[in-house]
């Protein structure tokens, strides 16, 4: 379980949310900038070589963290390159919006390729369009002196983003996946959160009792479940060489025991009729609303439900995350967390050099501050939520990834390398969850895509190790 | 004419009466769904706004951008609109009153294209509007319009101008008028009835045409009305603002009854003879 | 008896020639090359393969359920939509009361952007916002379905709305017909004392053989298209039970990157777009009676 590299008590130097940020003050001579108070240091004001009074555009998804953040990071790249600008479009589906584009070799600088209906990632990659951003790891960071901007990423987090050892794209956001439910609602029904999924499924009988259902989900997009309920459970009962498995295709992989159990297990909640009416038919967003009106009680999500939700979140309501229960209480404290949100430029845009240069503005200390103080989430960025007074929805999760400890369990690869497999799951979990396939038929039918993944020559194939 | 009797009155008048309650009411719902809260729209989906919230139009209007894609819609669709009829007209007056080698051919070739499914055409069509540097334009999209409106419109006026007399034609030309004279001054006029039929039915398609702005457009500040709220609808589902997507749909369906209720029966006969022809 | 005819001739043509050569002709004569080629849809040109794609498309289980749904959508919809378009426009035009306002209202859906009437139907479908699954809860119903959310009523639901959208242009083709046909007939079949439904099934339908053929061939280009609907409603969803063709093939070249093999699905649905077209021409032609 090491991949992540992040051990316990590092892992709250490397946020410095605890208020104990680790001490980077340098002897070197800091340059301090007006608007945002950036502090470049010394020589790296422009390592990368951006040509002066460069105009580039940037086009990013604005999902759950919004894109007032990014406008941020281009107000910094503003004025660290006085005459040169990036532009910021937030958009949604990004594919749709950019394969033009990209066929027409007239891609944007950089982009943001997340969210439902996001590019395939593994076709850009297999054909070439995105840039290697080596050079920019091994650049100089813009306000850490002394460290190059890979070195002041949290170690792993930008692992996703190798394909073949060629650091693809980067990942701006550290992400905690989970279970949510709302402090005050338990406190005021005196439940406790279970440790066991055993002890999950009689609380949630209890729950029943009560009038509210025990669980919603996204319902029209039920990777969610992926994420928050399959991947950390596999991995409690069978260990992380499951998915790194089925990640590199091998054959049977989904076959694995701990697989059918998981499964099963959270089939139980369809079964016990624990699952709130109507969930298959709502949105993420609309899902995460009646939970917010409390008419269910768990939800899975990761850390951006608080600022995607925060215009709608009744006051008091107090939401926290925690680990999802497994079989073994012991385990109880293993979490997935991982960085997320691919940030990519494009290797025949107009500007490379001024898409890397952003990323590394938008990856500074003084853009991941901002981050946490108004988003509510941070940068997988050492130091990047210094002094920072984080929500108790962050708390939550910052707390539950120190109880991990070392158990900090990473997420599979194959959402973004195959996008075939993907969508079986999607679909397969959705017939799982409405009591539409077993969890037999689950694996055979995503077993089945694995296979004609593994045998198709044209698509480029990616290992894991 | 013959007995009708009472009972089957009654039940005729039931089942009309039934259909049009489902045809209207989902508008009605939408209109006042569309001043409430998103928390009434939650909580109560039949109660009528406790408070009218306005505000949720001018949500719609100014941050989604709903004024901005008429506007936008309007720019294509009306030089779209009169250079179909025109071209077209030109092209079916030469197909039904002249012989000449190739006018068979000519007309099966534009007749084939009814037949194609758009769907078959986007990514080749997507390129080549790339090429020609017209991608994100207005006039690319109007040119793309007025081609894939070309075969339709000419069949149909082509079998109109076929059902006009050439009594008066003849006369003009013995009155020396030029062929351009004869088409301008005599024939439009004599086939209008034939160009607002086809004025209506290929307004009303280009007005809704969803799939070609999809491909053609992608820059926001230039999206057709459907796309528009296509877009808002997918925006949605991250921006839990519920009520401004019903003002959209509100302000851009009351419009549309307004224009279809004045001239219902032209855009009626416009959009039949159009279908029956075909 | 023109003089100079091709002074006019060629002018006049060569906007609609130029125009349609350019954005109709030569993109279609370009997919017909692309659906036999794998291409990611990026910079790298299209890759010849022969049959190839057409060889999957026959074990793709995905392709066959889209075609099925399809299918359903073909045989369901022209019977239920043409049947009640029909059934109303006999009523209608039996000048009822308020015949106007039914024949106003009937046909206003049809000018609405399918866009707008999909979400406007996703929302009357929605199991907490929506109004019909209060309706149902009202009336003591306690769990309705979740219409748009389950594969068993999703496919269902959206027949609904299609039925809706376009009963009432059908009925006005209809009754176009209807009001065509000479009045003596009918006042014959009344002296010989015919009832309404009599006077229907051996006047007016046999009558109206032309608008049903346009018709059929309206609602087959219809119930072969269904993409905006779909693609605002479920996107295919739940667990694919509303996929089509359409919206198979835009999920395989714009999520998947593959634009050969979607191309392909594309020729499929064009063929099948011919094929019953000229069937229905084909079955229909003798029909016709003259009056």
């Amino acid at each position: 379980m090491k991949k992540s590299g992040i051990s316990r008590r590092r892992f709250i130097e490397y946020t410095g949310a605890a208020g104990m940020g680790i001490g980077l003050s340098s002897v070197l001579p800091q340059t301090s900038l007006a608007k945002t108070g950036i502090k470049v240091a010394s020589g790296a004001a422009n390592p990368l070589g951006l040509a002066s009074n460069t105009q580039a555009e940037g086009v990013f998804f604005s999902g759950g963290f919004g894109h007032a953040y990014i406008e941020y990071a281009a107000e910094i790249f503003g004025e660290v390159h006085p005459g040169s600008s990036m532009s910021v479009e937030g958009i949604q589906r990004v594919g749709e919006r950019l394969r033009p584009r990209i066929i027409a070799g007239n891609p944007p600088d950089v982009i943001d390729n997340s969210g439902a209906g996001n590019l395939d990632t593994g076709a850009l990659v297999g054909e070439g369009e995105l840039m290697d951003l080596g050079p920019l790891m091994s650049a100089p960071a813009l306000d850490t002196p002394g460290k190059t901007f890979g070195e002041t990423l949290f170690p792993g987090s930008q692992n996703s983003g190798l394909f073949d050892g060629v650091q693809r794209y980067v990942n701006i956001a550290f992400t905690v996946f989970g279970v949510w439910h709302s402090k005050s609602l338990f406190d005021e029904k005196g439940w406790n959160y279970p440790t066991t999924w055993d002890g999950m499924l009689s609380l949630c009988d209890t729950i029943k009792t009560s009038g509210i259902a025990p669980w919603t989900y996204q319902g029209k997009y039920p990777q969610y479940m992926l994420f928050g309920l399959l991947e950390p459970i596999v991995s409690k009962i069978g260990g992380p060489q499951i998915w790194k498995d089925v990640d590199n295709l091998v054959p049977s992989a989904w076959e694995h025991p701990a697989m059918l159990q998981a499964l099963n297990m959270m089939k139980a909640l369809h079964d016990n009729g624990y699952i709130m009416e109507g969930t298959s038919g709502l949105t993420h967003t609309e899902s995460q609303a009646e939970w917010l009106q409390n008419k269910a009680a768990f939800i899975p999500c990761g850390t951006w439900l608080e600022n995607e939700m925060r215009s709608i979140t009744p006051g008091g309501f107090n939401m926290v995350i925690k680990p999802v229960p497994s079989d073994d209480a012991s385990r109880l404290s293993w979490i997935d967390a991982s960085s997320g949100e691919p940030f990519m430029v494009f290797s025949n845009g107009k500007n490379p050099v001024a898409g890397m240069e952003f990323l590394r503005c938008l990856l500074s200390k003084e853009s991941a501050k901002w981050f946490a103080q108004n988003v509510g989430s941070i940068m997988p960025v050492v130091g990047g939520a210094e002094g920072v007074d984080l929500s108790s929805a962050m708390t939550s999760a910052l707390a539950a990834v120190d109880n991990a400890g070392p158990n900090i369990l990473d997420r599979p690869s194959f959402p973004g390398w195959y996008s075939d497999i993907y969508s079986e799951v999607k679909d397969s979990m959705g017939a799982l969850l409405t009591g539409r396939a077993s969890a037999e038929e689950f694996i055979e039918r995503v077993q089945g895509a694995s296979d004609e993944v593994r045998e198709d020559e044209d698509i480029v194939k990616f290992k894991r190790t | 004419m013959y007995k009708v009797s009472r009972w089957s009155a009654v039940s005729t008048q039931t089942v009309l009466v039934g259909w049009a309650v489902i045809v209207i009411f989902p508008m009605i719902w939408m209109i006042y769904s569309s001043l409430k809260t998103d928390q009434e729209l939650f909580f109560s989906p039949w109660a009528p706004p406790m408070e009218l919230q306005w505000d949720n139009f001018a949500r719609a209007w100014t941050k989604a951008h709903v004024g901005d894609y008429l506007l936008n819609t309007l720019i294509v669709v009306i030089p779209a609109l009169l250079l179909t009829l025109i071209i077209s007209a030109m092209a079916a007056y030469v197909l039904a009153r002249f012989e000449f080698v190739g006018r068979r051919f000519l007309f099966y070739m534009f007749l084939s294209g009814m037949l194609f499914p758009v769907f078959l055409a986007l990514v080749p069509l997507f390129s080549l509007v790339n090429q020609l540097k017209m991608l994100n334009t207005f006039h690319g999209l109007i040119l793309v319009y007025i081609a894939y409106s070309l075969p339709f419109t000419i069949f149909f006026l082509t079998g109109f101008f076929k059902t006009l007399p050439t009594e008066i034609e003849e006369s003009a030309i013995m009155d020396g008028a030029n062929p351009y004279q004869v088409f301008f001054k005599v024939m439009l006029p004599m086939a209008s009835p034939g160009l607002i039929s086809m004025g209506i039915f290929n307004f009303l398609g280009m007005w809704n045409q969803y799939v070609l702005p999809l491909v053609l457009i992608s820059d926001e500040s230039k999206y057709m009305l459907s796309q528009g709220l296509a877009f808002m609808l997918f925006k949605q589902f991250y921006e839990n603002d519920w009520s401004a997507l019903f003002a959209a749909l509100t302000i851009i369906m009351v419009p549309t009854l307004i224009v279809y209720i004045t001239f219902q029966k032209q855009i009626q006969d416009g959009i039949t003879t159009g279908a029956l022809k075909g | 008896m023109r003089r100079n005819k091709y002074g006019i001739i060629l002018p006049f043509l060569a906007p609609a020639i130029i125009l349609y050569s350019l954005f109709v002709i030569y993109p279609y004569s370009q997919a017909m090359y692309v659906a036999f080629t794998k291409w990611k849809g990026l910079r790298k040109s299209p890759r010849f393969v022969g049959l190839d794609n057409f060889e999957k498309m026959l074990g793709d289980d995905k392709f066959w359920n889209a075609l099925s749904n399809n299918l359903i959508y073909l045989f369901v919809l022209p019977i239920v939509t043409l049947g009640f378009a029909l059934f109303m426009a006999f009523m209608i035009s039996q000048k009822v009361r308020f015949n106007n306002f039914y024949r106003v209202t009937y046909f206003f859906p049809q000018v609405m952007s399918v866009v707008a009437i999909g979400i406007l139907w996703s929302f009357v479908y929605h199991p907490t916002i929506g109004i019909f699954s209060s309706l149902l809860k009202a009336v003591g119903i306690k769990n309705p379905p979740v219409w748009l959310g389950d594969p068993d009523t999703a496919l269902w639901s959206i027949v609904a709305v299609t039925v809706w959208q376009s009963a009432g242009f059908f009925m006005v083709i209809f009754m176009a017909g209807m009001l065509s046909i000479p009045k003596s007939l009918y006042e014959a079949a009344a002296l010989d004392g015919a009832g309404r439904g009599s006077t229907f099934f051996r006047i007016t339908f046999p009558l109206l053989w032309e608008n049903t053929r346009s018709s059929l061939v309206f609602i087959t280009v219809i119930a072969m298209d269904m993409f905006g609907i779909t693609f605002t409603m479920t996107q295919g969803g739940p667990d694919r039970s509303t996929d089509v063709l359409a919206t198979l093939l835009y999920e395989h070249a714009f999520l998947h990157s593959r634009f050969g093999y979607a191309t392909s699905i594309a020729m499929v649905y064009f063929i099948i777009v011919i094929v019953l077209t000229l069937l229905i021409f084909r079955v229909t032609r003798r029909e016709t009676v003259e009056f």
